[in-house]
């Protein structure tokens, strides 16, 4: 095992950050907790905007868009993959859409999170069953058009059968099967990339004076407090 | 800062300000042609004297200073008595105001002007004294016609007869018009009504979501925690931490419909995350279940406005009882506010505190200054016996025929009146007609017209070529009826003129307004076409016949405007009323699911209580691996439970079940459960979802302890159900088992179907069902 992953989450609710670190990351894991916070302001003020990893809960109480938060975590450095105990298919595909490399359910099992978060230390993208289904349940108008081979693999690799399975199943190799799966991430990554992009833009626009004063567009409208 | 929902008033409101705006173009417009139709008479009899000067110039002022009067927009009684009044003058000294040879004729401005009087004065008065101006015109006429030194009786009763009949058509037609209003501010007062309940309902679904949001927060966080073993070392928060979950999950059950009210406000107190103090009498009052409801969601959000808005340490909540109805104040020490600048937020608080309180009969006050904190009062009383507001439930097509059958019966009086007052031309001066049988053929026609669509019920719209016939035939009957005549420069060409209006009204009934303005013209050119082909170009004879028809046209032009009212109203009822229906049926929706969810909240709070319960008090240990598989059972199960709701929103009911019963026998196994549920799933025919559920039930049931996850997705055309399931021990019988249930499935099933069964690994089954219709 070479160096150590890092790793910080961001989870409102203070008992499931307790015990974490034992759970996720026991001694011979390879990975260490450096940081638990219960909201992103409080991750990037503190030592976790340093994580290689930063495991995030999709649904804070702080009526905070899942999309902002990973962009805010990403923009300065540590890869996201996001966590929930219940599986919101729109949450899921807001935060892969933002830049999120996986999504993980909040499991008993610390085997697929630990996973999740070699591969995201290394960049890389990593599919789980939660993920798949959330993808093949996506019904918004601006959803990517998939085909039947990458529709028919999500729905057997979220129904629980192992790669190969699938692959078997589908009459195809396993490197097949996965790049099935690989193209449907890729044309969430070029949705998602769009989105930013045109989010870019707007900031840039509203740098420039062009919109200005059009703050109901924000990412997060300031809420007024009167009496 | 006092809301009360009072009957509205919308309709009726809108009605004072068209009667206005109609009186006052009637007014100027008539003001305005007065001198065009005084002078040339005038000037053709002879020469214009100063009196009549004196009353031509003050009838254009008096229309100046009625358009000054009226400015606010609103009709003023007084000044259409003023207005009559003046007008009886004028008719009183006819002599001086008019050539001698026109005292007595009905085609002057100064008749017509006071038709427009009493048309006008019927807005605005009484029917009494429409009635009672109309009867004082006559009177001034025969004054006017008696000091002109002509005999009062003989030649000019029929004009005095025009004005009393004027009066009691235009208070017919009011009264119509009135009436029609009030129902439709009824309607409208109901449309309020149902929208107010749809809002009401719509936040107690809200509050039961904000409930859901909680419990995942809480219960569900708790139980993975504690699932996971991870706080073994720390007992002491998980005691905690259930402690304060038990007292969320007794709050599911403290919610029954009809709980007593200090129940209700108490467990709204108990919401809050800010110290509430409750002041409660001894003694519940007896209150009907929808008062509860009302008062204490109105004591939910006067809470939840403190706790967004006033930045208060706390609030205060007392009841007191008195009279049988109650009264309660909710106070707070917070930064207030200056209730005269309201803001959007408080708007919405306002409303729905108000609204609230108002469906119910109540009232809610809210006293607030900045600095000085805020006080809420809501009070309710039983209404007066004998008082309570009936509030019959109109009916689209019965609200709709009431306008048109007041209207139609209406103009089938008139037309018959009109008609038979027409008579008297005939009958007194048969020698004007050429031939005499051809007029009356023309009357008797117009006449049998009328009397057909009275027969046959003038709420039954006509086939529209047989509607366009009996126009044909009104008009051809005009025709004829012109041709017949003996010249037309007379009285008794006027018969025609004021007669045919009326049943072409009544055949516009149901039609187009425009089609009657446009028969209306066709009238106007015939009458006038009729004058210049036999006079030629005489300025005075058209002169004349205009100012004849102006006077005959009147009153039917203001029919016109009245019908265009009762139909706005109609139109208006008739939307009022599709709208009520339509927010009743989203309300109804609503209600069920709020139902619905209400049960599966008690249901799930009975479940998971003494489980957490037992670990609130410590009679269960967290580190106890069996304990901890019950915790992630039950995890498991609520976990889908609120996934189900979340993903799905309002309307899926069925799949909720499915997905209670789902957990419902994992958990049987002591297995764990990961539901996942295409949206897409409910497309699946009826009959093939049920039973592929059914099969998954039945797989389940092999389960042993460990995670199961099922996955359903389908469409209209295939559909498919996949189990992956652990089974550690006796393999083979059960696989044997699951083959026999899936031949079963396939035979069940109408269409394609393909059953598989997997085994990844030692310790599992997959097992998949498909369907292609």
């Amino acid at each position: 095992m070479g160096l150590l992953i890092t790793v910080a989450a961001v989870d409102d609710d203070p008992l499931v950050l307790q015990g974490l670190s034992a759970w996720l990351a026991p001694a011979d894991s390879g990975i260490v907790v450096i940081d638990l916070a219960q909201s992103v302001d409080e991750l990037l003020h503190g030592r976790g905007r340093e994580a290689d990893v930063v495991l995030l809960d999709v649904w804070l109480g702080d009526d905070s868009r899942v999309g902002d938060n990973v962009r805010a975590i990403t923009a300065v450095g540590p890869a996201v993959v996001t966590i929930s105990t219940q599986d919101i298919t729109d949450l899921i595909v807001e935060s892969i859409e933002a830049g999120a490399l996986s999504y993980v359910h909040k499991s008993l099992d610390p085997t697929e999170i630990r996973a999740a978060v070699r591969s995201a230390a290394s960049r890389h993208k990593f599919m789980t069953p939660a993920l798949a289904f959330a993808l093949r349940s996506d019904q918004r108008p601006t959803r990517p058009s998939l085909s039947l081979q990458e529709t028919e693999s999500l729905r057997l690799y979220a129904s629980g059968l192992r790669m190969t399975d699938v692959a078997r199943r589908l009459g195809v190799k396993p490197s097949t099967a996965k790049g099935y799966l690989d193209r449907v991430r890729a044309k969430y990554d070029d949705a998602g990339r769009a989105a930013r992009t045109k989010l870019d833009l707007r900031e840039r626009a509203l740098e420039d004076g062009i919109l200005r004063g059009t703050t109901a567009l924000g990412p997060r409208a300031v809420r007024r407090v009167s009496g | 800062m006092n809301e009360h929902l009072v009957p509205g008033t919308v309709a009726q409101d809108a009605l004072e300000g068209s009667a206005a705006r109609i009186a006052l173009i009637f007014r100027v417009a008539w003001s305005a042609l007065t001198p065009a139709l005084a002078y040339p008479q005038a000037v053709a009899a002879g020469g214009v004297g100063t009196w009549q000067h004196v009353a031509v110039v003050s009838t254009v002022v008096w229309g100046g200073a009625y358009a000054w009067f009226l400015r606010s927009g609103r009709l003023v009684p007084a000044v259409a008595v003023a207005d009559s009044a003046l007008f009886c003058v004028y008719l009183g000294f006819a002599h001086w105001i008019l050539p001698a040879e026109y005292v007595g004729n009905p085609s002057t401005w100064i008749i017509g002007g006071a038709s427009v009087a009493i048309f006008i004065a019927s807005w605005s008065l009484a029917p009494v004294w429409t009635i009672t101006l109309a009867v004082a015109q006559s009177a001034a006429f025969l004054v006017g016609v008696v000091a002109a030194g002509r005999p009062a009786v003989g030649g000019h009763d029929s004009v005095v007869a025009i004005f009393v009949l004027q009066g009691f058509l235009a208070v017919v037609v009011m009264r119509l018009i009135r009436g029609g209003a009030r129902r439709a501010d009824a309607t409208l007062d109901h449309v309020a009504r149902a929208r107010a309940e749809l809002t009401i309902e719509r936040s107690r679904l809200h509050s039961r979501r904000q409930f859901e949001r909680n419990l995942h927060d809480t219960v569900l966080s708790t139980l993975t925690v504690v699932a996971r073993g991870t706080l073994r070392t720390r007992l002491d928060l998980v005691r905690a931490r259930c402690g304060r979950d038990v007292a969320i999950l007794d709050r599911l059950d403290e919610l029954p419909r009809s709980a007593g009210l200090f129940a209700s406000i108490a467990w709204e107190s108990g919401c809050r995350a800010m110290p509430v103090r409750l002041t409660l009498p001894e003694e519940e009052p007896a209150l009907p279940p929808d008062v509860i409801e009302a008062v204490a969601g109105a004591v939910r959000e006067a809470l939840s406005n403190v706790e967004r808005h006033a930045r208060a340490d706390g609030a205060e909540v007392s009841a007191a009882v008195a009279d049988g109805g109650i009264r309660i104040v909710i106070r707070d020490d917070g930064q207030g506010f200056d209730p005269a600048a309201t803001t959007t937020d408080q708007t919405g608080v306002r409303r729905s505190i108000h609204e609230r309180m108002g469906t119910v009969g109540g009232r809610a006050d809210v006293a607030s200054a900045p600095g000085a904190g805020t006080t809420v009062t809501l009070s309710w009383r039983p209404p007066e016996p004998g008082a309570a507001p009936t509030h019959p439930e109109p009916h689209e097509p019965s609200v709709a025929a009431g306008y048109r059958a007041g209207m139609g019966w209406a103009l089938v009086v008139i037309a018959v009146v009109w008609h038979l007052y027409s008579s008297t031309s005939l009958i007194t001066r048969p020698d004007a007609f050429d031939p005499f049988w051809l007029e009356l053929t023309a009357w008797l026609a117009i006449g049998l017209v009328v009397l057909a669509v009275a027969l046959r019920g003038p709420t039954r719209p006509l086939p529209v070529p047989v509607n366009l016939a009996a126009q044909l035939v009104v008009f051809a009957a005009a025709v004829a009826g012109f041709a017949a005549m003996d010249g037309v420069d007379q009285i008794a060409a006027n018969w025609i003129t004021g007669d045919i209006g009326w049943p072409l009204a009544l055949l516009a009934l149901h039609r187009p307004v425009a089609e009657y303005l446009a028969w209306s013209a066709a009238v106007v050119a015939l009458s006038v076409g009729v004058v210049l082909v036999e006079t030629g170009p005489d300025t005075g004879a058209v002169t004349r016949i205009v100012t004849a028809l102006l006077c005959a046209l009147v009153l039917q032009l203001a029919a016109v405007v009245a019908f265009g009212l009762v139909r706005r109203n109609g139109a208006l009822a008739e939307a009022g009323v599709r709208e009520a229906g339509r927010i009743r049926e989203t309300r109804d929706a609503l209600v069920a699911v709020a139902d619905d969810r209400r049960r599966w909240q008690r249901e799930l709070g009975e479940s998971l209580r003494p489980l957490v319960g037992a670990l609130a008090d410590g009679t269960l240990d967290p580190a106890d691996p069996d304990v901890r598989a019950r915790c992630a059972i039950e995890a498991s199960r609520l976990r889908a439970m609120l996934s189900e709701l979340t993903e799905t929103g309002e309307h899926s009911m069925w799949r909720r079940d499915m997905v209670s019963s789902l957990s419902g026998a994992a958990a049987d196994r002591s297995a764990t459960i990961e539901a996942r549920i295409a949206p897409d799933f409910g497309d699946v025919p009826e009959p093939v979802r049920a039973e592929l559920v059914a099969a998954v039930l039945a797989i389940l049931r092999l389960t042993s302890p460990g995670e199961a996850v099922v996955t359903l997705s389908g469409c209209v055309r295939d559909a498919s159900a996949t189990v992956l399931l652990p089974v550690a021990s006796e393999r083979p019988a059960v696989k044997e088992a699951m083959w026999t249930l899936l031949h079963r499935v396939r035979a069940a099933i109408p269409g394609t179907v393909s059953a598989d069964v997997e085994e990844p690994g030692s310790s599992k089954f997959w097992v998949e069902v498909r369907w292609v219709s």
